[in-house]
């Protein structure tokens, strides 16, 4: 599970975020929605130990993310930019990233293949990853944040550059992660996903979640018919009325 | 740090200067080498520095697809390029001209150069740039015979200079053929590289070899923790397809082919009219020692967790030990550097049939070298990196430059005392520089935790 109280994070006198609260349980989707620069990836950071809070809490299965050692191999994390090592191939960086994650030797070749196989990404895995598309980067990233069989999940943008039909597959495999029991935190500024697959959704906006809760909810309190209304309705309000 | 910089700069060269102008005035064969020696260097110098520019920063440089999806043609890119190597080139010799003429001036140096000379070598700092971006363009040309047809005319640019410079040709006849050789090379430029321009950086830039071509990697023993055994692993391995293990090691031999061939040439006790023969061989092979662990080791150590970039999130967010994977990042390095030992700190020695205590000496002093370098090398990595994409992570020469003198200070202080004691009692010296070997092994794994704890509090917000 994920909690998240009062978290602040400020570079000098611009303030990043102003103060979020929101809480994931075990089995949820959260879909964290935002403009460009709403600060949804400085959030992200915080809970994984990339940045560190000004002040609050932002906790993962208790556990505080300023102490970054207790909760790491407790997430499974993709982070929004598919930039990996260009001189490793998509084989030798599952293989580290999952053999430094704890995975046992014989399960983690049989998991690589398969999920690899399943998201259609097998024939290129002895190739090095500088060749790449973002596409087949972003396939990477995600089997790389499953490998471990995390209890949760912090997934940054990850139907990003994906085609229809993966974005489509990567999508039931949230739905199927969570229905293990698996928490997940995902951002996304594409509405349609968010709509798809999340349980709950927060609209983030100049650093402040500035609406909360399931899709109906949001659709019945603004009068929108789908959540990209509902999104430009609650950000264009919140704009107006900072 | 920036005025101690420019201090340390103006007193490196008033050192340079003022030991040529010493060594100007000795006898020695070796110690005054012909003005064709010295432009030869020069521009060989350049001429690898410009190709090595060209390839990592022009060829791989992959934020040229932006200029090649407008209407520019691909030539106009090309020559932006490529006057950018050139200009960046004549920039640096221009700096190094202006502070070469300050000090002389100030201190009143006596250079054994003349008018001649410095013709010659405007001439070839016009000519190396423009050859080594020629021959990394050429050599990165997909059709095989047309890369060995255009190397060996590019190549023959560096032989021919060779030639010029050392055929005993009056000075006019040299800036002639110097100057033909120029307009050459800027005609293979203009019409034979700015048609290829293209296809070269897709070839170069869009990299889509399999692995299967260079599988290379190399297997630690057990006994090292996994964590830093698998990060060593693949940071070696990465290091070695980016080819700058091979280069590396290179270098390193060639710099102990060099120190056999100053014996070959001065004989076994080289008098330098001071009555300091004995020490002569002793300090070039420390000084060698040195200058090869500052490229082979202090040098990659710096960029090691900034090239990662905005790849240091997968390092950092793996539950193992940040102190273990920092030392198998370290580890990586130190892996190859036994190589100074091998190539640099023993072969002369031996040759010179110098006693078995000098032999033991000379290896130690060098581990001492590698591991504080190593040791700076990994602490400044985290200390200031560099996150700038377009240089790689090379830190900026300010920094460079300060932990090379960092890494000299701290190995005087180590080997101090048992410097001291060989001329006093040699067991008791051996067993000094035993344990400076042994200390600075620990400084190196104290600074390895050290940039541990810094990398685990890093702020990593790009």
């Amino acid at each position: 599970m994920i909690e998240i109280k009062d978290l602040k994070k400020s570079y000098g006198t611009f303030e990043a975020l102003k103060g979020i609260d929101f809480f994931i349980g075990e089995g949820q989707i959260y879909a964290l929605l935002g403009s460009n620069g709403a600060g949804k990836t400085t959030l992200i950071k915080i809970l994984t130990g990339l940045l560190q809070p000004s002040s609050g809490i932002a906790k993962i299965d208790g556990r505080s993310a300023r102490h970054n050692k207790k909760i790491r191999g407790r997430f499974g994390y993709m982070p929004e930019h598919p930039d990996l090592y260009e001189k490793l191939t998509g084989r030798e960086f599952l293989h580290l990233m999952g053999s430094l994650k704890d995975v046992e030797e014989d399960t983690l070749s049989t998991k690589i293949e398969s999920l690899s196989i399943d998201l259609e990404i097998n024939d290129h895995l002895n190739k090095e990853m500088g060749g790449y598309s973002k596409g087949m980067m972003q396939k990477i990233l995600f089997i790389n944040a499953v490998i471990n069989d995390p209890p949760n999940l912090i997934l940054d943008e990850p139907t990003n550059s994906l085609d229809p039909r993966f974005s489509q597959d990567i999508k039931s495999r949230i739905k199927e992660l969570a229905s293990r029991g698996k928490c997940i935190l995902m951002s996304t500024h594409i509405t349609p996903v968010a709509e798809d697959v999340a349980d709950k959704v927060g609209i983030i906006e100049k650093g402040c979640l500035v609406a909360e809760g399931t899709v109906n909810e949001l659709k019945r309190e603004t009068g929108s018919d789908n959540l990209e209304q509902v999104f430009i309705e609650v950000v264009n309000h919140a704009q107006k009325d900072p | 740090m920036t005025l101690w910089f420019i201090l340390l700069m103006f007193g490196g060269f008033w050192l340079i200067l003022s030991m040529i102008e010493f060594l100007a005035g000795l006898d020695e064969l070796l110690l005054n080498p012909s003005q064709g020696n010295v432009l030869f260097s020069i521009f060989f110098f350049f001429v690898a520095k410009s190709s090595a520019e060209t390839i990592e920063g022009v060829l791989r440089d992959k934020a040229q697809k932006y200029y090649f999806s407008t209407p520019l043609n691909s030539s106009s890119i090309f020559y932006s390029k490529l006057l950018r190597v050139w200009f960046y080139n004549l920039l640096l010799f221009g700096i190094a001209m202006s502070i070469v003429s300050f000090v002389v001036r100030i201190w009143d140096i006596k250079l054994p150069i003349d008018g001649r000379f410095l013709i010659l070598l405007y001439i070839l700092m016009f000519l190396a740039p423009l050859v080594g971006f020629n021959i990394s363009v050429i050599s990165h040309v997909k059709d095989r015979w047309l890369k060995k047809i255009n190397l060996v005319v590019a190549g023959q640019m560096i032989t021919l200079t060779a030639i010029i410079l050392h055929s005993g040709l009056s000075f006019f006849h040299q800036v002639g053929y110097a100057t033909l050789m120029l307009v050459s090379s800027l005609i293979i430029a203009v019409f034979l590289n700015a048609t290829l321009y293209e296809e070269v950086w897709t070839n170069t830039s869009q990299n889509t070899e399999s692995s299967t071509l260079h599988r290379r990697g190399l297997k630690l023993p057990n006994f090292i923790s996994e964590s830093t055994r698998l990060i060593a692993e693949v940071e070696f391995k990465r290091r070695w397809r980016r080819r700058q293990v091979p280069a590396s090691i290179a270098v390193v031999i060639m710099m102990g082919i060099g120190l056999i061939s100053i014996y070959s040439s001065l004989g076994p006790r080289p008098d330098l009219g001071l009555g300091l023969g004995k020490y002569f061989y002793p300090s070039l092979i420390a000084m060698t020692a040195f200058l090869a662990a500052v490229i082979h080791t202090l040098i990659p150590s710096l960029n090691l967790f900034s090239r990662d970039g905005v790849r240091l999130w997968c390092i950092r967010t793996l539950p193992s030990e940040m102190k273990k994977i920092a030392s198998g990042k370290g580890l990586a390095i130190i892996l190859t550097s036994p190589i100074i030992i091998l190539m640099i700190a023993l072969p002369l020695p031996l040759i010179l049939d110098y006693p078995l205590s000098f032999v033991v000496f000379s290896a130690f002093s060098s581990s001492v070298f590698i591991f504080v370098m190593s040791g700076i090398g990994l602490w400044a990595a985290a200390k200031f990196p560099n996150f700038n994409e377009s240089t790689k992570g090379s830190p900026d020469i300010i920094t460079m430059y300060s932990m090379i003198m960092l890494a000299m200070m701290l190995s005087v202080m180590f080997l101090s005392v048992p410097f001291t004691l060989i001329e006093v009692d040699q067991i008791l010296a051996i067993l000094g520089v035993i344990l400076a070997a042994d200390l600075s092994a620990l400084f190196m794994i104290l600074m390895f935790k050290r940039s541990s704890i810094i990398l685990e509090n890093m702020e990593l917000d790009f």
